[in-house]
């Protein structure tokens, strides 16, 4: 199988090669590298109970597929440092209404309909690549552990060459969605720049570009995330979040129980 | 020459190669961003309070009951309103048609009028018209007490569209919630009123029959699973004790257990069709459902009801009329109950199967005592506000089995709005 971090700079290539800094990069960033995974996760998440809407939209097999609209209300474990997400369906109309409540790997799925509340896998795919654990607010730090494996320059998602950092999270917790992730933080910001994910046999699920910062909520944070998929592509899901703010989410709401009686501001 | 003369070539044709295959990804990489850059939001309307859809069927039945032409039309409405910061007005309500070769009829489900109230953060009640459900199991819930007599009209075979259309009983729910458990109170009374078929009626006399109360207990004890114990009871029967768990054994499989057991009479007993058998009796709906990473899942549920018949009951029950036995097995719907003990339950969802936007859906049902079997197979194309959907049953049975033989093919039509 072709190692892909043969695609390199040559400044990179260089380092590698040779096989002296590499060591000196890894114990030089080890603490950092996690420190760093925190920060960029605090920049793609605000730190108090808030408030996002989050379209998705599908392209596959050469033309626009899939729209989905949602509207995610977050908020920080007090155990854990864990995202606790409800997410509400506001469109397709066969979906308005429908609640899906992420804590760690657990998610519940509430229909209005018929007022069941069941358990899903967070396997479960919502739209195009988007699997329920993309939607709603990911916290990497707690779940992996992170090290710094290069500095590289890479193109990021507004096609600008960014320096970056690449971290290697490995997962180290049973609430993890994949088994490893590579992450490229930009050097100067810690911004998320990209990120692959890989399953356990290796092969590269998909890849994400985070991009279109804006000032929200008091940082500047990715709006979009660009989901291509690792076989195919062609094969583009784009998540756009958008109306953040912040939200009072009491804790107690934030399990099945509460599902039925959910009404959104 | 030396050895360097002969791998450096081999090295740099494999440098060359892989750089090309980077090259080549990373442009296609490229390639899916510009694709993200040309994708349009569609301009959504505004979150609403309330949902309406007509849904409509064409199809063709052949059974035993009867054979023909069947369509069915139906209006489904439900709504969410606050009235003011702490209150809550719930209505759902479906006005269904019907046409088959023995009825033509339409009935209104007057599903759930309720108001609730938020007194706090933690603290809620509720009355009115409620959907009381609970249960994780998919086809059969034995902690689901409040499901006999809520069935007005049976519009599927489908467990989750059975339970779509349930019409709650009058009650008043109060909740209590805290950082990972809640706890629910329920008293629901009697409704002492004749019954009636009436299109236009209330049907209390169904949904409330006697009175009744049910406590459930929910905590989070380790890693997400969070056991709920329910206990339910009434003026005429003896208290029931019920346990929903279900846990992740990996993270593309759901497992759960539903359970729930009390002094009983079987349901031939019930009908009065069988001595007096009351005695201590279980319920148990226990399943696995499997997510794969393309959209597809499967579930499979084994089902057992010890009110169901045994074999005796079975042989008295093959003697009887078969008026008697289709009405017994009607009623058993209405109550979603079983005809005997052992059941087996599999379905399984592939969503953009075989092209986007088409859901591929199926199911088998089967009575593991009479050996009958029920097929299901629904083929759905979900536009925009548009569903079109091609239903295909086939039920193998002979005569008193549950499924007894049938043949229908029907085509419908959701339009929401």
């Amino acid at each position: 199988m072709f190692n892909m971090q043969i695609c390199l700079s040559r400044r990179s290539l260089v380092l590698t090669s040779c096989g002296l800094l590499k060591k000196g990069l890894v114990n030089a960033g080890t603490l950092g590298a996690q420190e760093a995974l925190a920060y960029s996760d605090s920049l793609r998440n605000p730190s108090k109970p808030f408030s996002v809407a989050t379209t998705l939209l599908e392209y596959k097999d050469g033309r626009q597929k899939d729209t989905i609209t949602l509207k995610a209300y977050s908020s920080v474990s007090k155990t854990g440092g864990r995202f606790r997400t409800l997410v509400r369906f506001e469109a397709p109309q066969q979906d308005v209404g429908k609640l899906m409540l992420k804590d760690g790997v657990n998610l519940w799925f509430y229909d209005p309909s018929s007022k069941a509340t069941i358990r899903i896998s967070p396997q479960q795919k919502l739209l195009g690549q988007a699997s329920n654990g993309d939607v709603v607010t990911t916290n990497f730090a707690a779940d992996y552990s992170a090290t710094l494996e290069k500095e590289e320059t890479i193109t990021d998602g507004d096609r600008k060459a960014v320096s970056c950092l690449k971290l290697a999270l490995e997962a180290k917790t049973s609430d993890a969605t994949y088994y490893k992730v590579a992450l490229w933080l930009a050097q100067s910001t810690n911004q998320p720049i990209k990120a692959q994910f890989f399953v356990e046999s290796g092969r590269l699920l998909k890849t994400a570009y985070y991009r279109r910062l804006k000032n929200v909520l008091g940082e500047d944070r990715p709006t979009e995330t660009v989901l291509i998929d690792g076989l195919d592509p062609s094969w583009v899901t784009l998540m756009r979040f958008d109306q953040y703010a912040w939200r009072d989410v009491p804790e107690v709401w934030l399990q099945r129980d509460y599902l039925a009686r959910f009404k959104p501001e | 020459m030396s050895k360097y003369d002969i791998l450096i070539p081999p090295g740099l044709v494999f440098v060359f190669v892989a750089l090309t295959v980077c090259n080549a990804w990373a442009n296609d990489e490229l390639k899916g961003l510009e694709i993200a850059d040309g994708l349009s939001g569609r301009a959504e309307e505004a979150p609403r309070d309330s949902r309406i859809f007509m849904e409509s069927t064409l199809g063709n039945v052949d059974s035993q009951g009867g054979s023909g032409q069947v369509s069915t039309l139906a209006i489904d409405y439900r709504g969410q309103y606050k009235l003011t910061t702490r209150l809550q007005m719930n209505i759902s309500d479906r006005v269904d048609w019907n046409h088959s070769p023995t009825d033509i009829n339409w009935k209104n489900t007057l599903r759930e009028v309720n108001l609730s109230w938020q007194l706090n953060n933690t603290t809620a009640i509720d009355f009115g018209r409620i959907n009381a459900q609970f249960g994780e199991a998919i086809a059969f819930n034995p902690t689901d007490y409040f499901r006999e007599g809520s069935l007005r009209t049976v519009t599927s075979i489908v467990p989750s569209n059975m339970r779509n259309n349930r019409q709650g009983a009058l009650m008043v729910r109060a909740q209590h919630l805290w950082e990972g458990g809640a706890v629910t109170a329920i008293v629901s009374p009697a409704v002492n009123e004749s019954s009636s078929n009436a299109p236009l009626s209330l049907n209390l006399s169904s949904t409330n029959p006697k009175d009744r109360w049910l406590l459930s207990f929910s905590e989070s004890i380790k890693n997400g699973i969070t056991p709920q114990v329910v206990l339910a009871g009434s003026q005429k029967d003896s208290m029931q004790i019920g346990l929903n768990i279900s846990f992740l054994p990996a993270p593309e499989f759901v497992a759960y257990f539903e359970g729930a057991t009390g002094r009983k009479r079987s349901t031939l007993s019930s009908i009065n069709a069988w001595p007096d058998d009351a005695r201590q009796r279980s319920q148990v709906a226990t399943g696995l459902t499997w997510s794969a990473a393309d959209n597809l899942s499967i579930t499979m549920e084994y089902d057992y009801d010890e009110t169901g018949n045994n074999a005796d009951q079975r042989a008295a029950l093959a003697r009887m009329p078969l008026a008697v036995i289709a009405a017994y097995k009607t009623a058993l719907i209405y109550r979603q109950q079983f005809l005997n003990r052992n059941n087996f339950f599999m379905s399984g969802t592939w969503k953009d199967f075989p092209v986007p936007r088409v859901n591929l859906t199926a199911l088998t049902r089967r009575d593991l005592d009479d050996k009958s079997q029920q097929y299901w197979l629904e083929v759905r194309n979900r536009l925009r506000k548009i569903d079109i959907a091609l239903q295909y049953q086939v039920n193998s049975g002979g005569e008193g089995t549950t499924f007894g033989a049938l043949r229908r093919i029907n085509v419908l039509l959701d339009i929401f709005f």
